[in-house]
């Protein structure tokens, strides 16, 4: 389609929004409400300009023309229009630089300001604002009004986590419609109207996974995040574009960080995985790295204390130690958020100890890389979704990108410019097609509500589904466990029928080899493509470069259970397991690389400063197989470091250094392994999904548990962490130990009452959540990150009350 | 040139004698500064009250092309506020050894809350106190911290070598 | 989540809701909130908190939702109102007329402010936006009838005539009203001296 933008003329598909159309004309305007992946509305009328469009003739049909010039006349719209909702006509002609549309836009600037306060220099939106910037821009500079601007509530905590500054307000919407739109939560809305109309909830708090993103939306300063509040001015700010290690989506985040202090986060735009959106977890999380308790010199152990020390004399106390061992009695743990460069460090240092105990974890029984593996954008315009298990809690933007493909509409295409800013096919209030997606799970998981068809099913029953849904698509007569035969016939139907079918599975399925394989077959059967849902941000990266045990015998488990006779722990506390702790107080060298002190720190003869995940600088690898860049903000860590490096000083002091150091093998292992430069990574990734090892060489010791009273569930909140990142703490509460009002009655429990447990072997404290809609007999756990998602069996006699609840 | 030139030079320098010196003898005596001199900084409160007029916005830091002002914010306690607003400097620090006197702070300053004042007397013998905190920048502290390390040794009154009437924005501040 | 001691309102109007419901297909039941809000407000005055949240289970939208259509008409009330419900139109045009003046009066005669109503539930007193008569400017709405054109002797008469309970329908001046039975009068020159 042919449109012509302050005299320039483009060629546009359909369907393309007049402002997109300016946008790729290189034009500019204003506007406030419109944004990338929301519908457009109108609400803001900053986007004004001239438009008009030929006509054709009822009669004849064709153009009715100028009579000077013998061209199509163009028939001006009466007024100037909002360009973001209005579509593009075959020959439609915008201005946005003529007399009225300039008029209009200053009169709209100065319209909004009217009761919008001058309060910039105090505004934490203060320099990054858009009305600031639009007012500079497009405004006169002067207001004609003098009487007072409107007042209203100025600190209206809307959650722990977010402030509301109603004068601030200019009535855009996009909180509104973000919530309702994005996450399909409906807890904001305008009360009142016109001059009064303000934003408000009556549910209690906001209850939704991905409120901090309203924060981002705000294009003013009314909705704030708490936790960087009155803290830098927008452009003291180092910005560090990174990915998320919160989870296994690997968002696009932005550190803003300011003399050595991590002060927000922010999402970034990344098309492929998370859009413009993260959670709640990965925006709020992160203030622990701020902390003062963390460990920032090398400890090694003199007599009972710890004592400060350099990286060079630890190095040289471990490799003495390690030169006194023999082969294959070394062990290597690392957290399965580590980067791939610590993964491949970790491997080489194994290679020089000689040894194959080597692991990450948490890490299930099976394999998290899929047969058939799916893309984030594929699944957001999937036409028949089988969720088995909590996406939710598991990788939160997972579920969002599931809702995107309930809307019907597929991610959009690009325009030169971006995002379109104004994408037609997004309305307010969508009715969504919920009859495409099924979910089944062991308890109410919140996308339930969501979905076409929720089961319940009872717990570690993940194998059995698949394989009697495996039978019905081939045709054999089956019944599934919680569902009727019509709705599991259904559910294969349509999965068989789509074009872009998609099975999401987690730690439920992934916690038995036997149920994993199940879940493969089943996909295969009916020919949808897999999403598999690690437990941790690079879960998928540490097992396709096999950071893993040579032989079953060497796995996580064995080595905590004794043996190794050294060990190099790497952000994980095994020592809260009072099983484990017994046996690591007997090696003969314990090496701690943590970033705070903790029951493990106080065993080890060595405990390194380790970075966190916002101090790294790497790779990794999404749920998709997408590779990431992780790039370190400037945070004022101490002498911490990361496993590479601790890695390398280790093998200096053993005298072991080859002729390339760590970091060079890795990139060259990088782009062996996956065909890529892990120098020269796309910002939106590159995607190379792997296939999964067909001989596993960790052939896996431990079996499954297929009976138990607990499950321990994925949660969407980093535990280990929680204690300190204050704000978060406070709008979530503790650990939460969720179960059935009749296992509640039956021990006398009352909601929010503060108890402790031994959950196998780890003492932890919880805050009792009752809901019905967990089967009874069955309690629901959080899980640790020394823990994995799966079937336990709990000695529920342990229990003992704390406090009452206030 | 002639004679009568010579003679009327001479009566120039002549009649200077009798005139009443422009110099002063400094430090004996204090200096009467021009209302336009650019010494040290002042942070100002506002007038009957004891709130500051600091807001903790950064904008002087962001106006200082010499990176000589360090601000760090946090909200006010509603009920024991530390300026008229949301927010206030917790933190406020300029190093005097890298200012260069220009005024751009007091300029970006949306509230009058930094002015540049008449004191000039800012040696010291340490790097560490060429940093001016809160304390030695509110209104009401006079001199460079050696000063008053000086007088309060001895007992005494800050002696600084300025007499000057403040101008206007110097709202509170007092030389004598 | 019900409180047991106050009934559901609608749980004897089964018939009714189910007729209001059945209005709107599947895709569109939330439409259904209007009427919902009507048939509570006509009868019980107003619309509380728990019958806010009782509508919102019945469409499955969050009680959020419906705050902000209800919010939205000032014909909805979240406490009850008074038997003589006063809404002044403070709008441009009756503002220009002078309905700041009427509001003035009205708040010193039934010693109310806005949004408030009396100890004896006789008399409520509201600002509310553009009631859409700004012809007849100013407009006052006593209830559902729109009294237009009233000036402060007019109003005077209104409030006695409502402490005495006997409030006339109101006459109109407009052709065409709802009420077509009444004879239209002619406009009255005094409305229009002020702008001439």
């Amino acid at each position: 389609m042919k449109v012509k933008v302050n005299g320039i003329e483009l060629e546009l598909a359909p369907g393309t929004s007049a402002i997109d159309a300016v946008f790729a004309a290189g034009s500019d305007v204003p506007y406030f409400c419109s944004h990338e992946y929301m519908s457009p509305v109108g609400s803001c009328r900053m986007c004004l300009a001239k438009i008009g469009a030929p006509r054709k003739d009822r009669a004849t049909g064709n153009w009715v023309l100028d009579e000077e010039t013998g061209e199509p006349q163009i028939f001006w719209f009466p007024n100037p229009m909002a360009t973001c909702t209005t579509a593009i006509m075959e020959g439609m002609v915008i201005e946005t630089e003529a007399e009225e549309a300039v008029k209009a836009q200053r009169g709209m600037v100065e319209m909004t300001l009217i009761n919008h306060p001058l309060d910039c220099p105090i505004c934490d939106k203060g320099g990054a604002c858009e009305l600031q910037d639009r007012a500079y821009e497009y405004g006169e500079g002067i207001s004609r009004f003098e009487f007072d601007k409107r007042h209203q509530e100025k600190h209206h905590q809307l959650s722990e986590l977010i402030t509301l500054d109603r004068e601030r307000c200019i009535h855009c919407k996009r909180c509104i419609r973000f919530f309702e739109e994005v996450p399909g939560d409906e807890v904001l809305d305008f009360i009142e109207r016109g001059g009064h109309t303000y934003i408000a909830t009556v549910e209690e708090g906001l209850e939704s996974n991905f409120t901090g993103n309203i924060t981002d939306l705000c294009p003013v300063g009314a909705l704030l995040d708490r936790t960087s509040r009155f803290k830098g001015r927008n452009w003291e700010y180092e910005h560090t574009i990174t990915s998320s290690l919160d989870d296994a989506s690997g968002s696009a985040i932005v550190l803003d960080s300011r003399t050595g202090r991590l002060e927000r986060i922010k999402a970034e735009l990344n098309t492929q995985v998370n859009k413009l959106w993260i959670d709640d977890s990965t925006r709020f999380g992160y203030e622990y790295v701020n902390s003062s308790e963390r460990i920032k010199t090398p400890l090694i152990r003199k007599g009972d204390n710890l004592e400060a020390a350099s990286w060079q004399e630890v190095s040289e106390f471990i490799a003495d130690k390690l030169a006194k061992l023999a082969q294959k009695e070394a062990a290597i743990v690392l957290r399965a958020d580590s980067t791939l460069e610590e993964g491949y460090a970790a491997k080489n240092l194994a290679k020089i100890l000689e040894t194959g105990q080597i692991d990450h974890y948490p890490r299930q029984l099976a394999s998290v890389i899929p047969n058939n593996s799916a893309s984030l954008n594929d699944l957001a315009s999937s036409d028949a979704i089988f969720v088995i298990g909590d996406v939710s809690q598991n990788v939160p933007i997972v579920d969002l990108r599931i809702k995107d493909a309930l809307k019907g509409v597929a991610p959009p295409e690009m325009f030169e410019h971006g995002v379109p800013i104004a994408d037609l096919r997004l309305k307010e209030r969508m009715i969504r097609k919920k009859e495409i997606l099924t979910v089944a799970a062991p308890y109410n998981v919140d996308l339930m509500r969501h979905a076409g068809q929720a089961h319940i099913y009872e717990a570690n029953s993940e194998e059995a589904i698949f394989k009697a849904l495996t039978k019905i698509a081939n045709g054999e007569d089956s019944s599934v466990a919680a569902m009727s035969n019509e709705q599991a016939e259904a559910l294969v139907k349509r999965l068989n029928e789509a074009n872009n079918a998609i099975i999401i599975y987690d730690g439920f399925s992934l916690a038995s080899p036997a149920a994993a394989i199940a879940a493969r077959n089943f996909a295969n059967a009916v020919g949808a493509k897999e999403i598999i849902l690690g437990q941790m941000a690079n879960s998928y990266g540490l097992e396709a470069i096999q950071v893993l045990p040579s032989h079953e015998r060497y796995g996580y488990a064995e080595i905590m259970q004794g043996s190794a006779k050294a060990l190099i722990i790497s952000e994980l506390n095994p020592a809260n397991n009072s099983q484990y702790a017994q046996n690591l107080k007997e090696l003969e060298l314990l090496v701690v690389h943590s970033i705070f002190e903790n029951e493990t720190t106080a065993l080890a003869d060595v405990v390194l400063p380790a970075k966190s995940g916002y101090e790294k600088q790497g790779t990794i690898v999404n749920l998709e197989g997408r590779l990431l860049e992780v790039n370190a903000a400037p945070i004022d860590a101490g002498q911490a470091q990361d496993f590479e490096f601790l890695a390398a000083s280790i093998i200096a002091a053993l005298g072991k250094e080859g002729k390339e150091d760590l970091a060079s093998l890795a990139h060259k292992a990088i782009r062996k392994q996956f065909g890529v430069d892990s120098k020269k990574l796309d910002p939106e990734g590159d995607l190379k999904p792997l296939k999964p090892r067909a001989n596993n060489k960790a052939k896996l010791h431990i079996q499954s548990t297929n009976i138990g009273n607990a499950l321990i569930v994925p949660t969407m909140l980093r535990l280990e962490y929680i204690d300190k990142n204050p704000h978060l703490l406070a709008e979530r509460g503790a650990a939460k130990l969720t179960m059935n009002s009749i296992d509640a009655d039956a021990n006398g429990l009352k909601n929010a009452e503060i108890v402790s447990l031994d959950v196998a072997g780890i003492k932890r404290s919880f805050s009792v959540q009752i809901k019905d809609s967990v089967p009874a007999g069955l309690w629901l756990i959080p899980a640790l990150p020394e823990q994995a998602i799966g079937l336990l069996e709990l000695d529920r006699a342990s229990l003992k009350k704390e406090l009452e609840p206030a | 040139m002639s004679v009568l030139d010579i003679a009327k030079g001479m009566g120039v320098t002549l009649g200077h004698l009798f005139k009443k010196p422009v110099t002063v003898l400094y430090p004996e005596e204090k200096v009467d500064i021009k209302p336009r001199f650019r010494g040290r900084h002042h942070l100002l409160k506002h007038p009957d009250s004891d709130l500051e007029k600091c807001i903790g916005c950064s904008l002087c830091a962001a106006a200082c092309p010499a990176y000589a002002i360090y601000v760090e914010a946090e909200e006010n306690d509603p009920n024991d506020p530390t300026s008229a607003g949301e927010r206030y400097a917790k933190i406020y620090e300029i190093n005097m050894l890298r200012c260069i006197f220009c005024g751009l702070c007091e300029e970006a300053c949306p509230t009058g809350a930094i002015v540049l004042g008449h004191e000039f007397e800012l040696a010291d013998f340490r790097y560490q106190d060429f940093i001016y905190g809160k304390d030695e920048l509110m209104v009401g502290v006079k001199g460079s911290k050696w000063q008053r390390r000086e007088a309060a040794k001895k007992n005494k009154e800050v002696n600084i070598g300025v007499k000057s009437v403040p101008r206007k924005e110097l709202e509170g501040v007092n030389y004598d | 989540m019900m409180d047991t001691k106050i009934q559901a309102f609608f749980a004897d109007k089964q018939d009714l809701l189910s007729e209001i419901l059945e209005r709107y297909p599947d895709y569109g039941q939330r439409s259904a909130v209007m009427p919902l809000l009507r048939a509570v407000q006509d009868a019980e005055r107003h619309v509380s908190e728990l019958r806010i949240k009782e509508i919102a289970d019945i469409l499955g939208i969050s009680a959020t939702a419906v705050k902000g259509v209800m919010s939205f008409y000032s014909t909805y009330h979240e406490q009850p109102v008074g038997k003589y419900h006063i809404q002044i139109c403070s709008t441009l045009s009756c503002s220009l007329a002078g309905s700041d003046e009427m509001y003035d009066y009205l708040a010193n005669e039934l010693d109310l402010v806005n949004g408030e109503t009396d100890k004896d539930g006789q008399f409520s007193l509201q600002k509310v936006e553009c009631l859409g008569s700004c012809t007849t400017a100013p407009v006052l709405q006593i209830n559902d009838d729109y009294y237009e054109n009233v000036g402060k002797k007019r109003c005077k008469h209104l409030v006695d005539s409502m402490r005495e309970n006997k409030l006339e329908k109101p006459w109109r001046e407009r052709k065409g009203d709802h009420e077509g039975a009444e004879k239209a009068k002619p406009l009255q020159k005094t409305a229009l001296k002020g702008v001439s």
